[in-house]
């Protein structure tokens, strides 16, 4: 990394002791040609913390996960990161400042190997680097050994050890997606934004996915969930966000969320 | 002044051909979202089409019509059995690209093996002029100039109004959309590529009679230009190349007058890169839709 | 007969280099270039035009820009340097504004429009007829011209091996498993912090650089250039050389690289002239544009496709030789 990424990463990640906000949204408005996706957000994640979003479809869920990782800049307000404006921010510099997003749909390196896949989000990479590479391969072997080891690591916590050297593009569906998840996790992120983790992977390694899921909440991660599946969220979440049309219409614990009629209304018109 | 007025003439008749190419082109993208860099020697295969129809001595209009459907065949079966299976299959948009590239050389040397490497022209009945205020004008060249405009008003029509335009509108802006409110996109993609190609052919014709001779590089040679009209208007808005063409089209004449007659294609270009540097979507597109933010496969 | 050969030699050898710049661009990193010969032309101008000497020397029956007389090989590698400094400045325009499609296009007018404005600026690189006359580099240490010939050849081989082993060097590293990524999938690149642009500034710079190397190194052969030798089609039989031997592998791109240029050159001497003149130039680049489209239907890999890099697992014991997850022997790419 160069000197001004480096000091900027330090700041992001210095303590803030104080319970403030890791990762905030104010007043985010996002138009699409004449309609407003996301229509006045206001959010605040803590660190440490499960935090779901969950709406009908339309409601503006992935357009704001899009506004917070940097994917796309909203059209008013600011997101902040542990009190600084990153709203301008790319996403690769967000990803070096510790946030880190999976997709909806795959987004695998499909013609990457599995371990390739986890290597390539290893942050701060040597090996990457021109001039490193132009003094030969002693400059980054230990770091890539070092990195390669991590993978393994997270290979055999999933389960997926046998599938190291297979080509991404070539595994199904739920597999692809528990990849996305390590490679997300190989980037040792403090903020990990997920959008619909569950789409399109079957019950039974949906469960697995949700275990994981779990245990990384456990482990101090602020993760941000977006979903369509209500039960899952309850489980994992402690604290719902409920969106349609752009607002975020209820934002407490599941139980309450559950019971609150703009909530009900909101599902059965959406 | 006389040189500007007459260049501004010529760039006139120019827009009204490029403004008939620009909008085809930009069609096929907007529906397909895929770059047919064939375009331009699809034209030239419609002139061939209609030297061919002429050497048999058919009156001009017959020609002209024959270049046309020649464009609508061409662009058809080029989507249905070389387009549409490798986006089916999956091909990023870069190797689409290189498909249409090899496709253009492959039209277009066919093109070269079948006429030759020679110039060609149509037999036409002698043609006269016509002045307005210091401009002058060939009665063909009035036929040219009507023929885009009357084009250029049924394409509003057909956009705005009809059905089937509303239908192209809705894929191009969201192709799974428009399926999900149940518009058969295969179908419209399908029938806005027969209209595109058939604007193809009609400019490919307009664009031999308004030179003296043609080869088989002709049509090439002109979708340096119809890319610029289509990139100043905003690529995949229809109005937008329509203004681009007449933009560009005096715009150009009107250098070439003052420096060199070949720099057309440098201006166009020159034009290109000002539009890349200060606003990629152009005119009328949307702001954010070039980048890679935005970058959707192709639809077919 | 032996000039026939050689010549044959130092065209696979600059096809070859230069086939491994696209490759880098194309097949390792997903950019189009198709203005990839203009870099070239770039290169054999760059390197002819420090050959020739200033302009006058001559009689002046040529006109061009910055002549000197700069001796064997700085006039090569400043073809490097140029063309890699005019990749520099269109990267910089194009690369990170526009999406694929929309940069395709621009490079394809950058290509056309390449050869007009040099056609068209006689003074400039002396217009369509193009430079001739050059200087061949180190012939004074040759007594004949079979011996200088087959020198040049050694010199071109020697040079694409370190050529190789430069990109040997990327291609096996993080670094070049990042550019592949950046080829996959972008925006997943970009949300694991890869700085995409500058990524993809670094593919296009060292591919343009190589670009024009290859084309100092066949200037100084064939001792002459004009806008003939490098119009934009050119590109695709590079392209179709780079798809058919095998995108990402340099190995099957070298293949590739022979296969495709030379073949069709050559392969056609041999048949007698038929058909009115052109045709079978004409019948030349239909075969290249159907070759191009087979192979990208039915084998898209290409004949040798990218090597896979395979890690062994990490060995339970505690005693084993290697440390745990050290990569298996990388298989040359």
């Amino acid at each position: 990394m160069n000197a001004g990424l480096q000091s900027t990463a330090a700041a992001l990640l210095g303590a803030a002791q104080d319970g403030s906000s890791v990762l905030e949204a104010r007043a985010i408005v996002r138009s699409f040609g004449g309609v407003n996706a996301v229509d006045g957000v206001d959010l605040q994640i803590h660190p440490a913390t499960v935090t779901g979003i969950i709406g009908p479809n339309g409601a503006g869920k992935s357009t704001l996960l899009h506004v917070l990782a940097g994917s796309i800049h909203p059209s008013s307000g600011t997101v902040l990161m542990r009190g600084r404006d990153i709203t301008r921010l790319s996403s690769h510099r967000r990803a070096h400042s510790g946030l880190i997003r999976t997709y909806q749909i795959s987004s695998e390196f499909r013609r990457l190997t599995v371990l390739e896949n986890l290597l390539v989000a290893a942050t701060d990479q040597r090996g990457e680097q021109f001039r490193v590479l132009l003094l030969g391969k002693r400059w980054w072997r230990r770091q890539e050994e070092a990195n390669v080891a991590r993978a393994w690591d997270l290979l055999a916590r999933f389960g997926l050890v046998d599938l190291a050297n297979e080509y991404a593009g070539e595994l199904s569906g739920g597999q692809r997606r528990l990849v996305e998840i390590m490679r997300a996790l190989m980037a040792e992120p403090k903020i990990l934004l997920l959008d619909e983790p569950m789409a399109g992977v079957n019950p039974t390694m949906a469960r697995t996915v949700e275990g994981h899921l779990r245990e990384l909440g456990q482990e101090g991660i602020a993760m941000v969930i977006v979903e369509h599946e209500l039960a899952v969220l309850g489980r994992l979440c402690e604290r719902v966000v409920v969106m349609a049309s752009g607002k975020v219409i209820a934002d407490g614990p599941m139980a309450e969320v559950r019971a609150r009629q703009e909530v009900i209304d909101a599902y059965v018109i959406g | 002044m006389h040189t500007l007025l007459l260049s501004i003439g010529f760039g006139l008749v120019t827009a009204s051909i490029l403004a008939i190419a620009a909008v085809g082109f930009t069609l096929q993208f907007g529906v397909s979202n895929m770059l047919n860099l064939a375009y331009g020697d699809v034209m030239t295969a419609s002139a061939f089409a209609g030297y061919l129809v002429n050497k048999a001595g058919a009156p001009l209009a017959v020609c002209v019509l024959a270049a046309a459907a020649a464009g609508a065949v061409i662009s058809v079966l080029l989507h249905r059995y070389i387009y549409r299976p490798f986006v089916r299959r999956g091909t990023r948009l870069f190797g689409l690209v290189v498909v249409a590239l090899s496709v253009a050389v492959i039209i277009q040397n066919a093109l070269l093996a079948g006429f030759g490497a020679t110039f060609f022209s149509y037999q036409l009945s002698p043609d006269h002029a016509v002045n307005f205020a210091d401009m002058s004008f060939t009665v063909r060249q009035l036929i040219i100039m009507g023929i885009a405009v009357a084009v250029m008003l049924a394409i509003n029509t057909l956009l705005r109004r009809s059905r089937l335009g509303k239908a192209m509108r809705a894929t191009s802006g969201n192709a799974t959309l428009a399926r999900a409110c149940g518009i058969n996109t295969s179908r419209v993609i399908d029938t806005a590529w027969l209209i595109a190609g058939a604007l193809c052919g009609l400019a490919g014709v307009l664009l031999v009679l308004n030179t003296s001779s043609f080869q088989s590089t002709t049509g090439n040679d002109f979708l340096v230009l119809t890319i610029a009209a289509a990139m100043l208007g905003g690529v995949g808005q229809a109005y937008g190349a329509m203004i681009g063409a007449v933009a560009l089209g005096v715009i150009t004449e009107v250098a070439a007058a003052y420096t060199r007659s070949s720099f057309k294609e440098v201006i166009a270009f020159v034009v290109l890169v000002a539009i890349v540097l200060i606003r990629p979507q152009g005119l009328f597109g949307p702001p954010g839709s070039t980048t890679t933010v935005t970058e959707k496969e192709a639809v077919a | 007969m032996s000039l026939y050969i050689t010549t044959l030699l130092v065209y696979v050898g600059v096809d070859v280099m230069a086939c491994w710049g696209l490759n880098l661009q194309f097949g390792i990193t997903g950019i189009n270039n198709f203005a990839f010969i203009v870099f070239q032309a770039a290169g054999a101008y760059t390197a002819a035009v420090l050959s020739l000497g200033p302009q006058s020397g001559n009689g002046g029956f040529q006109q061009y820009l910055f002549g000197a007389s700069l001796p064997f090989p700085i006039p090569i590698l400043m073809g490097g340097v140029i063309a890699g400094v005019l990749s520099l400045l269109i990267g910089l325009i194009t690369l990170h504004r526009l999406r694929s499609d929309y940069q395709a296009m621009v490079m394809l007018v950058i290509a056309v429009i390449g050869t007009i404005v040099v056609e068209n600026l006689g003074s400039f690189l002396n217009g369509s007829a193009g430079l001739a006359l050059i200087p061949q580099p180190f012939v004074n240490n040759f007594s004949s011209p079979v011996d200088y010939q087959w020198a040049f050849v050694a010199f071109t081989a020697v040079a694409c091996l370190v050529v190789y082993f430069f990109l040997h060097r990327i291609t096996s590293s993080p670094l070049g498993r990042a550019l592949r990524a950046v080829r996959d999938h972008e925006f997943a690149a970009a949300a694991l912090g890869k700085d995409v642009a500058r990524l993809r500034m670094f593919s296009f710079v060292v591919g343009g650089v190589l670009a024009g190397l290859s084309g100092g190194i066949l200037v100084s052969f064939i001792t002459a250039w004009s806008p003939g030798s490098w119009l934009y089609v050119e590109t695709l039989v590079l392209l179709t050389a780079v798809i058919v031997g095998g995108t990402g592998n340099n190995f099957g791109v070298m293949l590739g690289a022979l296969l495709v240029p030379v073949v069709f050159n050559e392969v056609t001497r041999y048949l007698p002239q038929f058909g009115r003149p052109g045709l079978i130039d004409a019948l030349q680049w239909i075969m290249i544009g159907s070759l191009a489209l087979l192979f990208l239907w039915f084998r898209p890999q290409g004949i040798v496709p990218e090597r896979r890099r395979r890690f062994r697992a990490p060995d339970a014991a505690p005693e084993a030789k290697l440390p745990p997850g050290t990569p298996a022997a990388a298989e040359p790419q």
